[in-house]
C-alpha cells in the first residue's frame, strides 16, 4: 500500500473536536504566579520615572520588576547575526527610552492574573512623549542596506528602448494566530533544570537563546511547545515575554506563566513590514526585459527582531523572480521607526518582491501596449540557461528543478482556471458598466531552509512505531504526512505511525521551521530514518528466520517472505521484543529497534507559482470585492494533497484579507480599532481554486518535496492589485495595498469630474 | 483608577454543566468563559478577541450560543450550560463532530470548539435550513487557518444527517 | 485580561435597579446585553466599581403595543426585534435592521435599549430610533420618569443626555401606516460587522407621491441624523431612480461627516449618498 500521495485524514481531528487540544493557555502548574506587564501607552518616549510602590499594595503580588531589576540581555539577532546590527536589538524591559506603544515597560507577578493586572495598573509610568506616535524617523540612517545584483546595469539601461517606472508599497498588518502567545517556565531547583512551555517554534534556537541568558548549561533547558493555536509566521521567534518568565521562574523558584491578552497580543506579537521601493526596468523593443534596478525599505519597526534583516533579504533575493534579465541591481534598506516589531510572517519577503516585480510588469505591458501575461511569457527562464544562476538566499544556493517547469505552470495556470475567458468576461462586464476585473501574477518561493533536521524513530513491543521531530504543531498536519513516508517506507499502516514533536528533548538540535520547512525537511530526515529502520529490521528478521534478507519484505507490519508462501512470518512487535536489550538476540545493527536520520541540506529549493484573481469594485463606496482566487503552484512532489491544498487555500485567503482590509491602526495601541473591522469573515472571502503541479520536484531531497506554507499568500495581493487596475481601467491605480476604499472614490470622482460617466 | 473601598466578595454560582450540576466560586468579574476555564477546567472553549468577533469561546447557555468572554460567569448561574466537552456521549462522537472530522475541518483546531457550539445551538432547533442559513452560521465565528470550506460542509452534512435520522 | 474589580448587583425590581444606580451613580454601570459593555470591562476601557445586572428582571423583555406606539424594554434583544407584535412595515424593517447587527451570538444577547443608551453613531437602532421619531423614557430615583425624542437624546459620539443616575427604562417607536414604505442600507467591509454607514428612508404614498417622508444616515456623524435636505427633495413627489439619485447628493451635500475636511470629508459624504440612496432604492 502506498499511503504518500493520499489525501490521508489528520489523526488529531478528534481530539480537535472534543475540546481536548491542549493549548499554551491550557495547562495550569501548582504554585504558579503569573506575570503582566505594564506596556507603554505611547511613543516614541523618555521615561522619567517608573514608580512601583503602589501595585505592591495589591493582595497577591509576588514581585515587581522594570529593566533595572533584570540582568537579561536584549534579545539577540539569530539570523544573520551581524554586530552592526546589536545598536537595534530588543531589550525585554524598555530601558530609559520606550520605542512603540505597546513595549513592555516593568513586568509584574502575582498569584492570579486578575491580581497581576490590578497590580500593573497601579503602576505609575512617567513617560515624556518626544515625538508624534507612529512617525518614523527619516532622516535617521537605515540600520542595514544590503546589496545585491549582477550584470552591467548602466549598459543595459543604455540600451534599453524604454524605460518604467514604478514606486509602490505595502501597509504594515499581518495576519495573527487566534490564540495570543503564551509562556511557562517551571524552574527546579533541586535538578537545576529549567522547563519551559513556549507557544512557539525554533525550540532549539530558543533554549540556546535562554541558556545564555540566563548562564545555564543548555542541558539545563527544555522546552516543549504546546500545540499551536495557528502560527502563519509570527510564533518562530523568541519573544521578551519568554525571557523574562524564564528568569522569573529561576528567581522565585516557582512556576510562572504569562499569557498574552488579546490586546496585547494584536499591539505587540510581530507584524509585517511596511515597504517602500522605487522599481525601474530597462526594455527592448521587442518587449524583452534588460535590467531591473530596485531600491525599497523596509519598515521593521521600533526593534531589529530575531530574525534581524531576514525578510529584507529575502525580498532582494527574490525580486528577480522566475524571469530572466541581463543585468540587476537591488537595494535594501531596513529602518526602524516607531511600530511595534516587525517579523518574518508567512511569505516573508516574497510578498514584498513578488508585489514590486509583478506591479513593474504590468506597468511595463501597459506602457508597451501588450499583453500583460505575454509579457511574462516572453521573459520567463524557460528553457534557457540563465546568465545567472538565482541569488543567494540567507547565504545559502538556491537550486532550480525543471528547466522549463515554469513555462508549462503558466500555460497549465491559464487553461485550468480557464484565465482568458475571466479576462474577456470582466472586459464584457466593464464595457456593460460594471467596474469588474481580473488579474494574474506569477511568483517565487524557496523553502526547506533548516539547514539540518534530526529524526529518530524506535518501535515497541507491540509493534507501534514512534517518530521524534522537533516541530510544533500549528495546524499544518505536518505529523500526518511524515507518518505516510515512514509507512510506506516500513510497510505499516500510517495509524500505527505516532509521529510526535514539539519538544528540545530526546531530538538532536534541528533547523527552525522556517520557510515551510516542516514536511520537507524533517520528513526527509524521517525518511532516512525509516529506510535504516527498514534495514535493520530485515536484516535482524532475516537472522531470526533464517532466510536471506532479500527473501523477504514488511506488509501491514508484518515481516513475511517477498515470493508470499506463508511460512513463517514475523510481526514487527515481535522481532522488537527479540531485539530489547539484554535479550540474548544480537542483533546485526545493534540492540532495539530504533533508527534516526539526518537530513543536513546546504541549499533552498526554488518553486514558482501563478496567482489569479477577479474583483468587482462598488462604484459607490469605492469597496473592491473579490470573488473568485487562484492558486497554481509546483509543489514538488506531494504527500498528502488534502494538506497542501488546505495551506495554499489559507495562505490565500490570508493574502485576500491583507490586501482589501486595514491593518489596526498603531500608536496608541489597537484600543482606538473597531471590533474585527480588520478581519473578513467567511461571507467576504472568496472562493479558492488550486492547482498543485508535480511536474518540479526538487533535487535537494530525494522524496521532491517542497514547502507549502506560502504559497497560497503570496501573489494573491499583487494578484487582486492587478485586477483593480483592470476593473478600474487604470493602469498603475492600485500602487499600494490594501487597496483603500476611499482612494479607489477619489479616483472615480475625479474621473467622473473629467466627464467620464462611471455610475449607471 | 481608584482604589475599591473593599474588595467585592467572592460568589457562589451553580449550574447545570453538560448536564451535571456544579457548584463554582467566582469573583464577580470572572467572565464564564474563565469560570469555565479556570474553575471548571473545561479547555474547548477559549479566548481569542475579548471583543465578540472571533467566536472561538461560543458555549450554549441555555441552549442559545453565546459568546462565553461576554458574559459573567455569575450570570450563568441557576442556567444550563453546555460546552463542546459535552457534545459527545464519552467516546462516541455527536452527529456534527463526526462531520468535522470527516471534513477534515480542524487545521490549528483552535476555533473549533466554537464552530461546534455555535452550529449545535442553531441546528438543535431541529428542523431544516436553507443554504443562507447555513452561511449564517459559518459567518458568525472566525478560522484564521481559513478552513471555512471545510467548516461549512461538515455543518450541511451534519444537518442532513440528523434530518435523515428523524425522518 | 480581567476586568476591574466591581460589586456585583441584581435589582429585584426596576425599582431597585433605579435606586442602585442613585446611590452608585458614574460609579456604576447598568449590564444588560453586555456585549459592548464587557468589552469594554475586558479591556479596562471601563472600571465600573458597580454593575447593576438587570437580566433577571424578565419582565423587562416582553414588548407591547400601546395607543400606536411599539413600546421596546429594556431587555428586548436584538434577536427578538425579529418577532414583535407589530405588523408590517415596521416588522419587516426591525427583522431587517436585527439581522444586520451583529453576529448571531451576540445579537441572541445585545439589546436594543443597550444599543441605543450607547448611542453609537452606526447602530441600527440608533438610526431607526432617529428616523422613526423614537421617544427615549428615561427613569430616575432623583426625577423619576423623563421622555426625550430621540434627536435630542443622542448628543455626540457615544454620549447621550441620560444622566449617571438614569436609566433608558423603554423606548416607544411610532408604528408606521400599513401603506409607509420603508428601506435599509448598510456599508460595511464585513458581513455583520460595524457599519461605515447606515442609511434609512421610510415614506407613506398618497396618490403615488411620497409624504411624510424620513432619511437618515448613521456613521457619518456623530450621531444618527435625519436629513431635512433629502427629505425635501422627496417630499410631494413620486419615489423613483432620479428623484432618489437627488435626495441622495442633498444629503452628501448637507450632512456633517464626522471627518473635517479633505478627502476624508469628500469620503464619507460619498458614503452619505451611496447609503441613502441604496435605502431609498430598497424601498421600492
Amino acid at each position: 500500500m502506498k499511503y504518500t500521495g493520499q489525501s490521508q485524514p489528520r489523526a488529531d481531528a478528534t481530539a480537535a473536536t472534543t475540546g481536548r487540544t491542549r493549548y499554551g493557555a491550557d495547562v495550569r502548574l501548582d504554585r504558579e504566579v503569573h506575570m503582566a506587564l505594564l506596556r507603554a501607552p505611547l511613543a516614541p518616549g523618555r521615561i522619567r520615572a517608573v514608580d512601583t510602590a503602589a501595585a505592591y499594595d495589591v493582595a497577591g503580588v509576588v514581585a515587581v520588576w522594570t529593566a533595572a531589576d533584570t540582568a537579561l540581555p536584549p534579545l539577540p539577532i539569530r539570523v544573520m547575526p551581524d554586530e552592526t546590527l546589536d545598536p537595534f536589538r530588543q531589550p525585554v524591559l524598555a530601558i530609559e527610552t520606550v520605542r512603540h506603544a505597546g513595549e513592555p515597560v516593568a513586568a509584574v507577578f502575582a498569584r492570579s492574573a486578575a491580581a497581576a493586572e490590578d497590580a500593573a495598573e497601579r503602576v505609575v509610568l512617567d513617560i515624556e512623549e518626544t515625538r508624534p506616535a507612529g512617525a518614523a524617523d527619516d532622516d535617521a540612517a537605515p540600520a542595514a542596506t544590503i546589496r545585491k545584483g549582477w550584470g552591467d546595469l548602466n549598459l543595459a539601461f543604455h540600451n534599453a528602448d524604454s524605460i518604467v517606472e514604478c514606486h509602490v508599497g505595502l501597509a504594515p498588518g499581518g495576519l495573527l494566530p487566534l490564540e495570543g502567545r503564551s509562556a511557562v517556565a517551571d524552574w527546579d531547583p533541586g535538578r537545576e533544570t529549567l522547563r519551559l512551555r513556549l507557544a512557539g517554534r525554533a525550540l532549539h534556537e530558543n533554549r540556546e537563546i535562554i541558556a545564555q541568558a540566563l548562564a545555564l548549561p543548555s542541558a539545563a533547558v527544555e522546552i516543549e511547545a504546546p500545540t499551536l493555536g495557528g502560527s502563519f509566521g509570527a510564533r518562530g521567534e523568541i519573544y521578551p515575554e519568554d525571557l523574562l518568565v524564564a528568569e522569573a521562574s529561576r528567581r522565585l523558584e516557582r512556576p510562572v506563566r504569562y499569557v498574552a491578552d488579546p490586546r496585547e497580543h494584536l499591539a505587540a506579537c510581530a507584524r509585517r513590514p511596511g515597504l517602500e521601493a522605487r522599481a525601474r526596468a530597462a526594455v527592448a523593443s521587442d518587449g524583452r526585459l534588460l535590467a531591473l534596478d530596485v531600491t525599497f525599505s523596509l519598515d521593521q519597526g521600533a526593534y531589529l527582531r530575531p530574525e534581524g534583516t531576514m525578510v529584507a533579504e529575502l525580498a532582494a533575493a527574490l525580486i528577480a523572480g522566475p524571469y530572466r534579465f541581463d543585468a540587476l541591481r537591488i537595494t535594501g534598506e531596513v529602518r526602524l521607526s516607531n511600530l511595534a516589531p516587525a517579523g518574518a510572517l508567512r511569505g516573508a519577503g516574497r510578498i514584498e518582491a513578488t508585489f514590486v516585480r509583478e506591479r513593474l510588469l504590468d506597468a511595463v505591458a501597459s506602457a508597451m501596449g501588450c499583453d500583460p501575461v505575454d509579457l511574462r511569457r516572453r521573459n520567463l527562464l524557460g528553457r534557457h540557461v540563465s546568465a545567472e544562476p538565482p541569488l543567494p538566499v540567507l547565504g545559502q544556493p538556491v537550486v532550480r528543478a525543471a528547466p522549463g517547469a515554469d513555462d508549462n505552470l503558466l500555460e497549465r495556470a491559464m487553461r485550468r482556471f480557464a484565465v482568458e475567458g475571466l479576462r474577456r468576461r470582466a472586459a464584457e462586464r466593464r464595457r456593460a458598466g460594471t467596474l469588474t476585473g481580473c488579474g494574474l501574477a506569477m511568483f517565487g518561493d524557496v523553502s526547506g531552509f533548516g539547514r539540518f533536521a534530526h529524526a529518530r524513530i524506535e518501535i515497541d513491543r507491540r509493534g507501534g512505531l514512534e517518530v521524534r521531530i522537533v516541530g510544533a504543531e500549528a495546524g499544518e498536519g505536518t505529523p500526518t504526512a511524515i507518518a505516510q513516508i515512514v509507512a510506506d517506507i516500513v510497510g505499516i499502516a500510517p495509524e500505527r505511525v505516532r509521529v510526535s514533536g514539539g519538544r528540545t528533548a530526546g531530538i538532536l538540535a534541528s533547523g527552525a521551521s522556517m520557510l515551510s520547512s516542516g514536511t520537507a525537511m524533517a520528513g526527509t530526515a524521517a525518511q532516512y530514518a525509516a529506510e535504516t529502520l527498514r534495514e535493520t529490521i530485515i536484516d535482524a528478521a532475516a537472522d531470526l528466520l533464517d532466510m536471506p534478507p532479500e527473501r523477504l519484505t514488511i506488509r501491514a507490519g508484518i515481516i513475511r517472505p517477498v515470493d508470499g508462501h506463508i511460512t513463517e512470518t514475523l510481526a514487527l512487535g515481535e522481532l522488537a521484543e527479540a531485539m530489547q536489550p539484554g535479550s540474548g538476540f544480537a542483533a546485526p545493527a545493534g540492540c532495539g529497534l530504533v533508527a534516526e536520520g539526518w537530513n543536513a541540506v546546504g541549499a533552498l529549493s526554488a518553486a514558482t507559482g501563478v496567482a489569479v484573481a477577479t474583483v468587482e469594485i462598488d462604484p459607490m463606496t469605492g469597496i473592491v470585492t473579490v470573488p473568485r482566487v487562484f492558486v497554481a503552484f509546483d509543489a514538488g512532489n506531494v504527500i498528502n494533497p488534502a494538506l497542501v491544498e488546505r495551506q495554499i487555500v489559507g495562505g490565500a485567503l490570508e493574502g485576500v484579507a491583507g490586501a482589501l482590509f486595514e491593518a489596526p491602526r498603531e500608536g496608541s495601541g489597537a484600543a482606538d480599532f473597531p471590533a474585527g473591522a480588520g478581519r473578513p469573515l467567511a461571507p467576504d472571502l472568496p472562493q479558492v481554486e488550486v492547482l498543485v503541479c508535480e511536474d518540479a520536484p526538487t533535487p535537494l531531497n530525494p522524496l521532491g518535496l517542497k514547502g507549502v506554507g506560502a504559497a497560497g499568500i503570496i501573489g494573491i495581493g499583487t494578484a487582486i492589485a492587478s485586477a483593480v487596475d483592470d476593473a478600474l481601467a487604470s493602469p498603475g491605480f492600485a500602487r499600494r495595498l490594501p487597496v483603500s476604499p476611499q482612494q479607489v472614490r477619489a479616483h472615480l470622482r475625479l474621473r467622473a469630474r473629467q466627464g467620464e460617466a462611471v455610475e449607471a | 483608577m481608584s482604589p475599591s473601598p473593599q474588595s467585592p466578595s467572592p460568589l457562589r454560582i451553580t449550574m447545570e454543566l453538560n448536564g451535571e450540576a456544579r457548584a463554582v466560586v467566582v469573583e464577580p468579574r470572572a467572565t464564564l468563559l474563565e469560570a469555565l476555564r479556570d474553575r471548571c477546567g473545561l479547555h474547548g472553549a477559549a479566548a481569542g478577541c475579548a471583543d465578540g468577533s472571533c467566536g472561538s469561546c461560543t458555549v450554549l447557555v441555555g441552549g442559545e450560543p453565546v459568546r462565553a468572554c461576554m458574559m459573567l460567569a455569575v450570570q450563568a448561574h441557576g442556567t444550563q450550560v453546555r460546552t463542546v466537552e459535552g457534545l459527545a456521549a464519552g467516546d462516541v462522537l455527536d452527529t456534527l463532530q463526526t462531520a468535522f472530522v470527516k471534513a477534515g475541518a480542524p487545521q490549528c483546531g483552535y476555533c473549533i470548539p466554537g464552530f461546534l457550539m455555535l452550529a449545535e445551538g442553531v441546528l438543535q432547533g431541529g428542523g431544516r435550513l436553507d443554504d443562507a442559513a447555513i452561511d449564517g452560521i459559518v459567518a458568525a465565528n472566525e478560522c484564521r487557518c481559513g478552513a471555512y470550506g471545510p467548516i461549512r460542509a461538515a455543518i450541511a452534512d451534519a444537518l442532513a444527517e440528523r434530518l435523515g435520522a428523524d425522518a | 485580561m480581567p476586568a476591574a474589580p466591581f460589586h456585583y448587583h441584581v435589582p429585584a425590581s426596576m425599582d431597585e435597579a433605579v435606586a442602585l444606580l442613585d446611590r452608585h451613580g458614574h460609579e456604576a454601570r447598568i449590564l444588560a446585553g453586555g456585549q459592548s459593555l464587557m468589552p469594554a470591562m475586558a479591556a479596562r476601557l471601563a472600571t465600573p466599581g458597580h454593575v447593576i445586572d438587570i437580566n433577571r428582571l424578565s419582565r423587562a423583555e416582553r414588548p407591547a403595543v400601546t395607543a400606536g406606539r411599539l413600546r421596546i424594554p429594556p431587555l428586548l434583544r436584538h434577536a427578538d426585534c425579529t418577532r414583535l407584535p407589530v405588523a408590517d412595515p415596521l416588522a419587516g424593517l426591525f427583522a431587517e435592521l436585527a439581522a444586520s447587527v451583529a453576529p448571531l451570538p451576540v445579537r441572541l444577547r445585545g439589546t436594543f435599549c443597550g444599543a441605543i443608551a450607547n448611542g453609537d453613531p452606526a447602530s441600527e437602532w440608533c438610526l431607526a430610533a432617529v428616523v422613526l421619531g423614537a421617544e427615549i423614557v428615561l427613569r430616575s430615583q432623583a426625577r423619576g420618569s423623563r421622555v426625550l425624542p430621540a434627536d435630542r437624546f443622542f448628543q455626540t459620539v457615544q454620549s447621550t443626555a441620560a444622566e449617571d443616575n438614569e436609566l433608558v427604562a423603554e423606548v416607544q417607536v411610532p408604528i408606521l401606516p400599513r401603506s409607509a414604505r420603508t428601506g435599509f442600507h448598510k456599508i460595511a467591509r464585513r458581513t455583520a460587522g460595524y457599519g461605515m454607514a447606515l442609511g434609512l428612508a421610510a415614506y407613506d404614498l398618497e396618490r403615488g407621491a411620497a409624504t411624510d417622508v424620513r432619511i437618515g444616515v448613521g456613521g457619518i456623524c456623530e450621531v444618527p441624523r435625519r436629513i431635512p435636505a433629502a427629505e425635501r427633495v422627496l417630499e410631494g413627489r413620486p419615489p423613483g431612480g432620479h428623484v432618489f439619485r437627488l435626495a441622495a447628493e442633498a444629503a452628501a451635500d448637507t450632512v456633517e461627516p464626522l471627518a473635517t475636511g479633505g478627502e476624508d470629508a469628500a469620503y464619507q459624504r460619498d458614503l452619505a449618498h451611496a447609503a441613502v440612496r441604496r435605502a431609498l432604492e430598497a424601498t421600492l
